[in-house]
This record gives C-alpha cells, sequence and structure tokens, in this order.
C-alpha cells in the first residue's frame, strides 16, 4: 500500500468508468448498485464488472444489505482508506497533467 | 494508459467528466420532500417533551399525574421520538440511495470543499441553536407551570424555523455543489 500523498497516476482506477464510479464513491459513499449504474448511465454487467475489479484491488468494499421486502438483498458500495488515497493521488496527477506539468 | 501518453486537454476532460457526475448526482440525491416537514415535526415534539419535563422538575401535578408519572412519560416520548429519528435516517437513506454522513461532495484539491465546511457549520449551529434555544425556552415555560398557549407556540415556531432551516441548507447545499 502507498502511503505517500504525492500526486501517483493509478492504473486501476484511470479506466474511464472506474474512475468515475471512484469520483462518485469519493463524495458520497456509500452508495446503492442502482445509483451508481443510474447515474453513470451503464448496464448492470458494466457496472459490477468495475465495481468487482476495484473490490478485488481494496478500493471499494461491497456490502449485501435486505431490501424494503427483505426478499432480495441490495448491494451497497463503499470507498476504502486506500481507495480514497489512491483517488486523491490520481486527481492531483491529472491536475498535474493539466497545468502541463508533467 | 500512463501519465505520458496524456495530454493537458485529456486530464481537463477528465476532470469535466467527473465533476459533471458530481453535479448530476448532487441533484438527484437530495433530501426527499417530506424530510424538513419530518424533521419540524419532531422537533416541536422535542420541545413538548423538554415543556413536560419542566413541569416534573417543579414537581407539579398536571394532566391528573404525579411528578414521577411525567418522567415516565418524558422516557418513554423520548424513547419514541429517538426511533422516529433513526426512520426518518433510514428512509431518507432509501429514498437516495446514498450514505447519510458521508458527503464530500467535492473532488480533491477543489476549492468548494472549503466553502461546504463553512456551510455545514453554520447550519449546524443555526439548527442546534433554534432546536434546543426553543427546547431551553420550553423548559422554562413547564417550570414556570404558564398557560400551555406559550409552549406550544414556542413548540409551533420552532418547529417552523427547523422546517426552513433545514430546506435553506440544502438548497444551498446543492449551490454549492453546483458551483464546484
Amino acid at each position: 500500500m502507498n502511503t505517500d500523498d504525492s500526486p501517483q497516476f493509478d492504473e486501476i482506477i484511470h479506466a474511464p468508468i472506474r474512475l468515475r464510479i471512484c469520483g462518485l464513491l469519493y463524495t458520497y459513499s456509500p452508495m446503492r448498485f442502482d445509483v451508481v449504474r443510474d447515474t453513470l448511465e451503464i448496464s448492470d454487467a458494466t457496472c459490477s464488472k468495475h465495481l468487482k475489479v476495484l473490490a478485488e484491488h481494496g478500493y471499494v468494499v461491497l456490502d449485501k444489505k435486505a431490501g424494503d421486502d427483505r426478499g432480495y438483498r441490495l448491494t451497497w458500495a463503499r470507498m476504502t482508506g486506500e481507495g480514497r488515497r489512491a483517488f486523491e493521488r490520481h486527481v492531483a496527477a491529472l491536475r498535474r497533467i493539466t497545468a502541463g506539468e508533467v | 494508459m500512463t501519465t505520458n501518453d496524456m495530454e493537458p486537454p485529456d486530464g481537463a476532460e477528465m476532470l469535466a467528466m467527473l465533476d459533471n457526475d458530481r453535479t448530476r448526482l448532487a441533484m438527484r440525491t437530495r433530501r426527499p420532500s417530506w424530510y424538513a416537514p419530518a424533521y419540524g415535526v419532531l422537533v416541536a415534539a422535542l420541545n413538548l417533551l423538554y415543556w413536560v419535563l419542566g413541569m416534573s422538575f417543579n414537581g407539579l401535578y398536571a394532566f391528573g399525574l404525579a411528578p414521577t408519572a411525567f418522567y415516565g412519560c418524558a422516557l418513554a416520548a423520548l424513547v419514541l421520538l429517538t426511533m422516529a429519528v433513526a426512520a426518518m435516517l433510514a428512509g431518507a437513506r432509501r429514498a437516495t440511495g446514498i450514505g447519510i454522513w458521508a458527503k464530500t461532495r467535492f473532488l480533491p484539491g477543489s476549492p468548494g470543499r472549503r466553502r461546504q465546511r463553512r456551510a455545514t457549520a453554520q447550519a449546524i449551529a443555526s439548527l442546534v441553536l433554534v432546536q434546543y434555544g426553543s427546547a431551553a425556552v420550553d423548559f422554562a415555560l413547564g417550570y414556570m407551570t404558564v398557560s400551555w398557549i406559550w409552549p406550544v407556540a414556542v413548540a409551533v415556531v420552532g418547529a417552523a424555523m427547523s422546517a426552513m432551516l433545514l430546506r435553506h441548507f440544502d438548497r444551498q447545499d446543492l449551490r454549492l455543489a453546483e458551483q464546484g
């Protein structure tokens, strides 16, 4: 795990859908799966696939919780501390690129 | 792709995309319309609870009940209020699909974060001042055992002000999110 706060490009976060998922979860976490999917206007499968990649790298935690009528379970996604730090470093790297510093 | 493969417009485009998602989400996840009125009702109930507590602290018999019975009623009311707050928060979470406490709203390094922190501090201070200020007044009115009209009036004013403040801060929050 990298504890350095300096700007650092993250290959896992960089994929556009994953970057947007991280952006949402960084600002509002935890978030229900359907809210992530609908906000980004992507399919269930795409959303699920990218969330799993982020979860495998420890950036996101996926929790299954009971729905309204307890007959089904809803997935909630939450960004981990490691995910937040990686996203902060990645956004800092993007800002440096935008400023023409790289 | 690495940093070497990216040009400044690529980075700017990605940051703009993140900002756009954040604003859209801020609009999607506004508190439900029933939230502010429900909050007002809870504040009114809290105020009336303090009025009853004020009367019991004075050791008075009222509504045909001994002071000790008042404590029992106050405790039961407090439990009900706590359950109502929990139900309200759970309802808002279910309606919006986002967590209640975590609303950073801004990206790392964004100038909006400081503005948001200041606005949040103001919102909490105002709400605490209005709801506990009116509750303290109701407690004093109960202790002085004035006519029931006054504590009820204070409860109604406190509830209306709390609901209006909550709505005002929600709108302000959305404006800040749009500004980025």
